[in-house]
């Protein structure tokens, strides 16, 4: 289903079952690329533009794209290792600013979820543009399992991806 | 003030209201500032690129938490009188934010304040609550840090 990375995240949701209506969300309409979805975690690149600026005078991107970044990248960490589908929710999300991120680089995310338990898992995310070793800002955030709503359909598609 | 007024309440023109315009990713996300008897009042008029999970559907959790940080980050703009971060220049740089999602956030125009906790020289922490229909059940709380004065680019 994902052996033909990189694809866009909008594919990545028609594959999915998330994208009723032509649906693609905000990551989507921002053109974010999927470059890495293994066992690992998940790496997603997205391509600087205008729109994503959050200073004209300091001339650096939006802090709240890095928390819309990091929110769902850390959701698809839980997905990905999941043994049984279940909808998610984030329960808190911490983010700290660790640089700006200067007008023009494109971003790259990765997340990592660290234990899935009964009721709650645990995730960590990164940002970081050009070097992987100076992250822009870093996230924790714990989401509920077995809220409201249909499991994600990409949680079943997902299963033998090395999860 | 009422849930009912709260959900009503038209967003008016203020010294803040130009804010978010200023701001590229907060004006295509559709945010918007105003003031009222109140202080700062913020509004997210629902938009379909705002939703997260198309199957309930919500809110993207990352949204809620944009908007609640830029509320806070309007209501320390405000606080400052300073022209060029009202212009959306050079605005206090925020260092950390924690969010705590409290209920689903549905289909729907949500609102937001925000509470300077302590303004001091150089940090400002700030608490902001956000709702849809009612405000004494919030979807989302934030707790904002914000450096007020860099003396520099760097942070």
């Amino acid at each position: 289903m994902f052996d033909d990375l990189p694809i866009s995240w909008a594919e990545f949701r028609r594959r999915s079952g998330r994208a009723p209506n032509g649906h693609v969300g905000v990551m989507g309409e921002l053109g974010a690329m999927i470059e890495r979805l293994d066992a690992d975690g998940i790496r997603v690149r997205v391509p600087f533009q205008p729109i994503i600026v959050g200073d004209t005078g300091w001339n650096v991107v939006h802090s709240g794209l890095l928390m819309i970044l990091l929110d769902s990248l850390c959701g698809i960490s839980i997905i990905q290792k999941m043994a049984a589908p279940s909808p998610i929710a984030t329960l808190d999300l911490r983010v700290d600013y660790l640089r700006a991120v200067p007008a023009g680089e494109d971003l790259y995310v990765t997340a990592n979820c660290h234990k899935i338990g009964r009721n709650v898992a645990f995730t960590t995310g990164t940002i970081y543009t050009n070097d992987p070793e100076d992250p822009a800002a870093i996230a924790n955030g714990s989401f509920m399992l077995g809220t409201a709503g249909d499991p994600p359909p990409m949680a079943t598609m997902l299963k033998g991806q090395g999860a | 003030m009422t849930s009912k007024n709260a959900s009503n309440l038209e967003v008016v023109a203020g010294d803040i209201a130009g804010l978010f315009d200023a701001i590229p990713f907060a004006h295509w996300l559709g945010l918007m500032a105003g003031k009222d008897s109140d202080g700062v009042l913020c509004r997210m008029p629902f938009a379909q690129r705002l939703i997260g999970n198309p199957n309930l559907p919500a809110l993207h959790g990352g949204i809620v938490a944009t908007f609640l940080e830029a509320t806070a980050l309007a209501v320390v703009v405000d606080a400052q009188n300073n022209p060029d971060a009202r212009c959306g220049k050079e605005i206090p740089r925020v260092i950390s934010t924690t969010v705590d999602y409290l209920r689903p956030a549905g289909p729907k125009d949500t609102f937001a304040r925000a509470e300077i906790i302590r303004l001091g020289t150089r940090l400002a922490t700030v608490v902001a609550t956000a709702w849809q229909d009612d405000l004494s059940r919030p979807v989302a709380r934030a707790n904002c840090h914000f450096l007020v004065a860099s003396g520099g680019k760097a942070s």
